[in-house]
Order: C-alpha cells, then structure tokens, then sequence
C-alpha cells in the first residue's frame, strides 16, 4: 500500500530539510521515493499547513528493569489517582510516578515519541528487562547494560588485564544481554559502596579493589570506541546530587582523554557550593567545557515540579537521597551484585531553593550548550519528572518570556543565584527536531530511524501549528508508526508492537571461558541460561524485528 | 422520605466503581441527567438509568436500595450530606471521607472509610477486612472522624489508624490495630489474635479479654484513668452497648506495646 503525507512543512535536519513543502512517500512502513507517473497512491493524507517530523526517540528513559517495578509497587498510590480506564483500542491501566508499561506505550506513541531507550538494564536483570519493555506497546525499544561496578569487570580492572580482554567482556555482555549500548553509573562507587564507602570521587580508590573510577571510565570508553560501537560510554556520574559534584564531572570528561563520552542527566550533575546555602549552579563552567569538547554528548535530566520518584541503580547516592524521600519510604537495595539499586519517592516544590534552583540549572544547561547535536531533551524519566512533561518543557525552551514568567513564580533565589533569567536564547523547531529527532537517532547510530529520507523507518509525525508549543507537542494530528497511523489529536488509533535495536560488535569469544568459570563460582545461574538468544529476545520482548545497528564507529 | 432514590434492578456483570454517587455531586441535577451519567465498570461503562430506578429529588441526602456488594467505593472522598446505603455495600465505602454522614442499612465489604479524615460512617451489620485502616502503599490509615460498626469488623481494622475514633459493637479479626499510629478503638466483642500487632501509639478499649495477648505488650497493672472515663461517657449516645460499658467502667487492666515498635500504645481490657 502506497500512502502519501501530503503538502506538509517538512522539518528534517539529518537531511538538512528546514520547513520545506513536500510530500512524503510511504510503503510497507518505509519511506521511499517519490512514485513514478501512474502509479496508485492508495491513500492520502492531507498534511497541508501542518508540520512534520521524524518520530521522536528518547534516548534516556526508565521504562523496564527492576528498579521500575519496585518503584510501582512502593506508590501504589499515586496510580489509583491517575487512572486510565478501558478506551477505544486501549487497554485500562494507570498512570502515576511510575506508570504501568502500557500507559508508557500509550503516553509516548499518543505525544509522537516512537522509540524509547531504557538506559540502566542490570545484565542479570536483562530478560526481565526486555519481557517489560516487550509489554510497552508501540514504541520501539533498546537499553543499555550496566558495567564498570560488576566484580568480574573490576577483578580484570584491577588485575591489569589487556584492554582487549575488557573489550571482548563489553562485547560479549552487548551480545548476552541483547543491549543497544554500555552505561557506566557512579563507576565504581556502587560496588565501593558495599564495602561501606559512602562517596567516591573520580580519582578516589575503591577501598577494596584500589581503582579508580577515572581508570574504569578510561577502559570502557576505550572498549566501546575499540568495538566500534555507535553509542559513545553512556556515563551517570560520580557525586550525583552532591553539591560541588561540577568538579567531579569536569574530571569525568577528562577521564574520557577525548574519546567519546555521553554524560546523562547533567544537570544532577551541575552542582557548586557558592552563596549562603553552600548551593549554586555550575552549569555555566559546566557548559563550557561541554562546548569545548566535541567528543562529548548530554542529556540534561531536567526536573519539572510535582510528585515523582527517582530510580536509579547509584545504590550509593540513594541510600544518602533516602532521608529526603517523599512520602516517606524507599528501596536500596543489591541486585545479586551486579550493580545497585534505589527506588526513593520525590516531590519536587517549586517554593524550595534546592528545587528551583535545580529546575533554573537543568534550563541553564539546555540554553547554555550551543550544539543542539550534543544535548538531549530528557527529564531522566521518572526521575527529574514524567516523560509525559516534555511538551512543557518544550515551551520552556522556545519561549522565553513564559520561561520567565514561570521563574518568577519559584523561590526567588533560584532567579538570583542562576544566570537563566539573563539568557535569550529560545531554541527554534528546527533546533527541537534535532534534539529529539536526528540526533539522538545519529548518536545511537540508528540509520533507519530519526529522518524522512527514502529508507528510513515510516515513523512519522504530523503537527498542526500552534502558537502555544505546549500545545502543539501533547497532542499531534497523526503518529505513524512503521507507517501505520497509532495516534490521532492525542488518541491511540490503533496498538503495535515495537521492534528491539541492538549492537553486535565482533568480539573474541574465548572470553566465555573464563566467564564460564565465573558464572560457575560466583552466580545464581549458568552461563548459558544468562545469554539471551535473538529469537528469545524477540519472544521475550514481543517483538517484530530485532534490529541490529552496525558497530562501524571509529575514534 | 425527602431525597434521591436509587434502586438497583439489574446486577451489573463486574465490579462497578460508584464514587460518583455523591450527594453533593446530584445534588440539584435533574432525574435524567442522574440517569445518564456513566460510572465505570472493568472494562466499560454502566449509565445510572440501565442500573437503577430513579426516583425523587436529588437534595443532600441519597439512599441506594437493594445493593448487592457490586459497587465499589460509594461515598468516596464525600465532603457533605447524607449517604444511606441498604443492602451489601461494596468495598471502600467511604474511602478518603471528608465530612459526610453515611448510613449503611446492611453490611460493608472491605476496607470501609479507610482513609478517611472527618465525618462519620454507621454500618447496621458488619464490615469485612481493612476497616478504617489505609489502602496498599498508604502510610496512613484513617486520620479522622467516628467510624460504627454494630457488627464485626473482619482482620486488620484500624491497620496504621492515625487519628479518630473505631468502635464496634461485635467482634474483630486478627491484627486488630495492627501498626496502629494513634487514635482509639473500643472494641465490646471478643478481638483474635495479635491485637496490637506492632502498635506504636493510640488506645484500643476492649470490653473482653482478647484471645491472645503478645508477648510484646508489658502489664502496665489495674487502672482507673480519668481520661477514659471521660472517653466512654462521652460514647453513651452510640446505644445502650456502650453507655453500659461506660456505666459500669470501674478501671482497666492496662497494657503497653507493642514493644517491638516503640511501644507507646496502650490496650486497655475490662476485668
């Protein structure tokens, strides 16, 4: 079937298209060339006057793995006050601060999102991971595998194994977990926090193996661009939270010596301890050295006000966050030593310093690093604040003056102690589909996904013009998904299932070996019931399509 | 009788959700706009006229006859008026309760008023599991308000209770206050086991000897405390039950717990 998108103003920056009128092509869920004379066109849709853009993908989003389902069954709560009942093609479900799957699917596909990243998948806890993620409708999946806090990787680490040995385990764990990329949270620190250390600094010794998190940083940034894989270290860092952890992240990028490093939810991360209440904002310091290394990428992890609850797998920094846990009950705990975990229930105030001043450093960050290839529009989901805030925050950034409207309405410290309130910058749409679109689609090394060129994925989005962004972004006119038409005006028409991408580097495969060897002392289970086959992963995960992106990446 | 009817004619095929039958909330409305309102069932919704016969004024007071256990959450979150609910009500029965009066002419399912912070809720008959306690992942269970059961209450009445006033006529389950945080329960019937389980404050009056006393709960000896005496002459409009006890109320055996949490609540049972 041939299906035209006609007449709309297409917005696609990995082709270098801005807000130009043509038609788009799709068939069989792909997008293609421009028919020759006479042939059918099956159906049109008349897109004229509207805009249209790729699919948005979120690259950093909590949406499977355990930590998600300890945090929906510590606030039950909050779900029976966001009910979702029963409505057309949905099923009934809820929402809440942590949001069932199939809310999750419905809420992304419904606000043009058609691919979500999970960036904190255990290994052990990979195929439960992908069964949750296979229970999010529509959307297209991936996730990153947790290393750098793991004893097996800390033992190689420490006992100065060849950097090919830990590229063939980065590879290998890529492979067995079905993962899209590595992440590395609070490197080491989550392992040192079991031997009773309570804060890690980058060039700090873990108490029981003596290195460093700058040594794990600089052996996995160097496996992943060894391997080739297109997704730079994704990296949480260290001192999470810790006012003055904006040194901590200056030597994080350093650690990385100019290979490539994705630094998550920065604005965590963006901490001084000027002024009165030891708290400021670091994000101009911070800022600059991100401009000045292009072998760097952000998300920034932007906190909105309201109820919410922050899961992470930095057990460390949890446990010291749990004292400010509201309502008053939390989760840390070791997932069979993998890494950590910690579920602790948040709500963010807007008449709190801490809190609007995290809220001005977040917008701080966004306007302050210049390359919108570079910087991600992300709330750390649920952490910073629910995905389904994104719309809001769009408007946050290309409208200045409710920007600032809003800030007058916080503590008022947050306006003097942050420069927000001086900067002009108001990001455009072009700049929007960036951020949300081609880069995060190039960055993850997703060929097919991200642009409108002929070949790419049918994932497609329809926006009528708005002049409230809020507005335009909640609700599109259609999302197409693999070119079937999900959503219409914020309504699901119709559920799909979304596929799985995955990285495959090539990889020395005597590694299992020692593995085998491993998993024998030391887990719960063999090695062989550890690996996630393709075809389970796609039964697991209820999906189509296994995608596997290509590790081609050098330097 | 002055006031809205509601008549059930026809069982529903699945739990229905009723917390939009409030008082307050027809209060004014016309009989068809009443019927057509949905209220939702599992997996779809039920219009009031295919459930109920409507009948009446839609004043401050609403009486639903002949219910059989299938609506849930009647009287939810209520502010104001008068509810009378005749027959089996569903579960959470004045769930989250903010200041209304409801009647139950019949017997309650589980987790009656839990939740709730003020007004008052009377049950005829008894009430199933969770009474006046607090819904999965609630810290708290009810905070407020009087809460009358002239039956039994099922296990874990007044479960992480916080404030506010349990009396039951009948007898209780197990857990009775389990990790109770404060307020009081009078309790004339006969309590099962581990009453006061992980209590850490609040009063719980039991007219009997409780079936089991844990082990972490101290003899605190007999005593005749003016506060009590004033508590239950304060209870003699609630029927004869308890102006007896109030009446005859010469002292206490006092006992403190539970130990194994901080200890500070007390079961006071008549000898």
């Amino acid at each position: 079937m041939l299906t035209r998108i006609a007449g709309g103003r297409v917005i696609d920056p990995a082709n270098g298209v801005n807000d130009v009128i043509r038609d788009l092509y799709v068939r069989d869920g792909v997008i293609v060339d421009a028919p020759r004379d006479g042939e059918r066109i099956d159906r049109t849709i008349d897109a004229a006057g509207m805009i249209v853009m790729a699919g948005a993908i979120d690259l950093h989003t909590h949406i499977g793995g355990g930590k998600v389902n300890i945090a929906r069954a510590l606030l039950p709560e909050f779900d029976r006050l966001d009910p979702m009942p029963a409505h057309g093609v949905c099923e009934p479900c809820t929402g809440g601060a942590a949001p069932s799957t199939l809310a999750t699917g419905y809420r992304y596909a419904a606000m043009g999102y058609t691919a979500c990243f999970e960036p904190a998948m255990l290994p052990v806890n990979a195929r439960q991971a992908h069964m949750e993620m296979g229970d999010t409708p529509i959307v297209d999946k991936g996730a990153y595998a947790l290393l750098g806090n793991d004893d097996f990787f800390l033992q190689l680490l420490a006992s100065g194994a060849e950097q090919r040995e830990i590229d063939d385990y980065v590879a290998w764990t890529l492979h067995a977990t079905q993962a899209a990329g590595i992440k590395v949270v609070n490197a080491g620190g989550i392992s040192a926090f079991k031997f009773n250390a309570r804060s890690l600094d980058v060039d700090g010794e873990h108490p029981h193996y003596r290195v460093t998190p700058r040594q794990v940083l600089g052996a996995l940034t160097r496996a992943i661009d060894g391997l080739g894989v297109p997704h730079p270290l994704h990296v949480h860092g260290s001192n999470l939270g810790v006012p003055g952890n904006a040194d901590s992240t200056l030597a994080t990028i350093d650690a990385a010596e100019g290979r490539r490093i994705h630094l998550t939810h920065l604005q965590f991360h963006s901490y001084g301890t000027e002024g009165d209440r030891k708290f400021s904002s670091a994000a101009q310091r911070i800022a600059e050295k991100v401009n000045a290394s292009p072998n760097v990428s952000v998300d920034v992890g932007q906190i909105l006000f309201g109820q919410t609850v922050t899961c992470s797998g930095d057990s460390m920094m949890q446990h010291r966050n749990a004292r400010h846990a509201r309502p008053a009950k939390w989760v840390v705990m070791d997932i069979e030593c993998d890494a950590g975990c910690g579920v602790v229930p948040f709500r963010y105030r807007d008449r709190d310093f801490v809190n609007a001043l995290q809220w001005a450093i977040g917008l701080e960050l966004f306007l302050l690093v210049r390359d919108p290839w570079r910087v991600f529009l992300t709330t750390d989901h649920p952490n910073g604040g629910p995905f389904w805030s994104y719309p809001h925050l769009i408007k946050l950034l290309m409208d200045r003056s409710f920007r600032n409207e809003v800030l007058s309405r916080l503590h008022p410290e947050a306006a003097t102690s942050s420069t927000l309130a001086s900067l002009e910058r108001e990001y455009s749409l072009y700049e929007i589909a960036i951020m949300t679109r081609a880069a995060p689609a190039r960055i993850l090394g997703l060929a097919d996904r991200g642009h409108l060129g002929p070949g790419a994925a049918a994932d497609i989005v329809v926006y009528e013009p708005h002049s409230d962004p809020e507005v335009q972004f909640t609700a599109p006119r259609y999302v197409f998904k693999d070119g079937t038409v999900v959503a219409e005006r914020g309504e699901i028409k119709a559920v799909t299932a979304g596929s799985i991408h995955v990285v495959k580097p090539e990889f020395d495969r005597g590694i299992e070996r020692k593995l085998d060897d491993w998993f024998r002392r030391h887990h719960t289970q063999s090695l062989a019931s550890f690996k996630i086959s393709d075809e389970e992963v796609c039964v697991c995960g209820r999906a189509p399509k296994l995608v596997t992106h290509a590790c081609t990446h050098r330097g | 009788m002055s006031g809205l009817r509601l008549s059930l004619r026809a069982r529903p095929p699945a739990r229905v959700d009723g917390s939009a039958l409030l008082p307050e909330k027809l209060q004014g409305q016309t009989l068809d706009a009443i019927r057509r309102i949905a209220l939702p069932g599992w997996n779809e919704f039920h219009e009031v006229g295919e459930l109920f016969e409507v009948s009446g004024e839609a004043t401050d007071r609403l009486q639903i006859d002949q219910l059989d256990g299938s609506f849930d959450r009647l009287g939810a979150l209520a502010t104001a008026g008068t509810l009378v609910l005749r027959g089996q009500a569903g579960d959470l029965v004045g769930e989250g309760l903010r200041g209304a009066s409801i009647e139950i002419e019949g017997a309650a399912g589980d987790y009656l008023g839990c939740g709730m912070r003020r007004g008052r809720i009377e049950v005829r008959g008894n009430a199933g599991h969770f009474a006046g306690s607090g819904r999965a992942g609630e810290l708290q269970g009810m905070s407020g308000g009087t809460l009358l059961v002239r039956g039994d209450v099922g296990d874990r009445a007044a479960d992480r209770m916080r404030r506010g006033l349990l009396l039951v006529e009948g007898d209780a389950g197990d857990y009775l206050a389990s990790r109770m945080l404060a307020g009081t329960v009078v309790l004339l019937g006969r309590a099962a086991g581990n009453a006061g389980y992980l209590m850490r404050r609040g009063t719980v009056v039991l007219d009997q000897r409780p079936a089991q006393m844990l082990p972490t709960f101290n003899a605190n000896g007999r005593q005749d405390l003016l506060a009590i005496q004033l508590l239950l002459r304060s209870l003699g409009g609630e029927g004869p039950r308890f102006s007896r006890l109030a009446a005859r109320a010469g002292g206490f055996e006092r006992w403190l717990g539970d130990l194994a949490a901080s200890g500070q609540g007390e079961l006071l049972v008549s000898f």
